[in-house]
């Protein structure tokens, strides 16, 4: 029989590494510490609510809602910095190293909406199904796998579109220049 | 075309390359007994995890299976469509973690698809009205039962409600779910459009 502490070393070596990974993927090198540290003791805290089955994409949900809490910390804070005119340009989150960076993917990524890069982020780099992503967004399994579909499908588009035109949406024009007969 | 989409991006994941010389064992011990000894901060925080996200998790494990009652239920044209296509629930057992990422190219591949709306919930069944075929039958009905009635509701988030319409595909036999089967909307019916014609 595990004792309590126990059993948040066995998770916790279980999930760290994957977790990191997560929160790197999302966010500046300074603030990912701070990040999975605060997902520890999230998990630390909350260790009888964790699924026996599934515990990584529970963990990723924690993680994802501590991020969002430290990305509101920082927003809140460069408010204040700019407001007396101090302000460095933010970091970029996750900035691609050019030597080996897909700058065409990363910037069609940027064009699409946050929800759509999350869930190609959630699909592609943590390598999830959809009932993994449902568990992490706190929506269905069901939505997981249209809303990803078309994620792919507008990414595709992104990547056939020259940057200037990428924000029609594909068919708007189409409506646009129909003609009655 | 889509796995080609999910290499480039799985080559573009920021944490590959430069990321990986670190061990985890070098800091998560620090980490874990850093966590163990601070509580405090994170007292005040209410935390909500996605509950009916993971009760979809625990419960959606029935599949449905096709009972085949005499048909070839690959070519249920050659069934009298008077008579409705008979599909039961598995019950409970099978595992989700088979469940394939939802595509349209793999939805195309489906042998049996149809929507319709549910007319009847009795015991354990429910009998749906289909209004179209996508592919692989002809009937006007299709009933769906179960050998196990606490699952008639259950699976991959399908549930089957009285007068709610559904798209629905089967495959060998077995009802499909992961996004495969679902409640109509119109985000299905597009891929269901554009996978079966």
């Amino acid at each position: 029989m595990h004792d309590r502490g126990e059993l948040f070393e066995e998770l916790a070596f279980e999930v760290a590494e994957p977790l990191r990974r997560y929160v790197a993927r999302r966010t500046d090198p300074d603030t990912v510490q701070d990040v999975v540290a605060d997902t520890f003791l999230v998990l630390w805290r909350r260790l009888d609510d964790v699924p026996e089955s599934g515990a990584l994409s529970w963990c990723y949900a924690v993680a994802r809602l501590c991020l969002n809490n430290a990305q509101r910390a920082q927003r809140r804070q460069r408010g204040l910095l700019a407001r007396v005119a101090m302000l460095d340009a933010p970091r970029s989150e996750t900035a691609p190293d050019d030597s080996v960076a897909d700058i065409e993917l990363h910037e069609a990524l940027s064009r699409l909406s946050e929800d759509d890069r999350e869930l190609l982020r959630l699909w592609a780099w943590e390598s999830l199904t959809p009932t993994e992503i449902s568990t992490v967004l706190g929506i269905s399994a069901n939505a997981v796998s249209i809303r990803l579909h078309r994620a792919r499908k507008r990414l595709l588009a992104q990547l056939a579109t020259p940057a200037g035109n990428a924000h029609d949406p594909p068919g708007h024009r189409e409506v646009q220049e129909r003609r009655p007969p | 075309m889509t796995d080609d989409l999910e290499e480039r991006l799985r080559a573009a994941d920021p944490t590959t390359s430069a990321d990986s010389t670190r061990p985890a064992s070098s800091w998560v011990a620090d980490l874990v007994a850093a966590t163990m000894n601070d509580q405090s901060s994170v007292k005040s925080r209410r935390w909500r995890v996605p509950a009916a996200a993971a009760a979809i998790m625990v419960l959606g494990l029935g599949g449905y299976a096709i009972a085949q009652n005499g048909q070839d239920t690959t070519d249920p044209r050659a069934s009298n469509s008077a008579r409705p296509l008979e599909l039961a629930i598995a019950g409970a057992g099978t595992s989700l973690s088979s469940c394939v990422p939802f595509s349209v190219d793999v939805l195309a591949e489906m042998p049996v698809a149809f929507s319709g709306t549910v007319v009847e919930v009795g015991e354990g069944t429910v009998l749906l009205s289909v209004d179209h075929w996508y592919r692989g039958g002809a009937t006007e009905q299709v009933e769906i039962s179960s050998p196990d009635l606490s699952t008639v509701s259950l699976d991959g988030a399908v549930s089957f409600s009285d007068g709610k319409r559904y798209l629905v595909t089967a495959t060998n036999g077995v009802v499909n779910v992961c996004g495969f089967s679902a409640e109509w909307n119109a985000d299905t019916a597009a891929a269901f459009d554009e996978a079966f014609t």
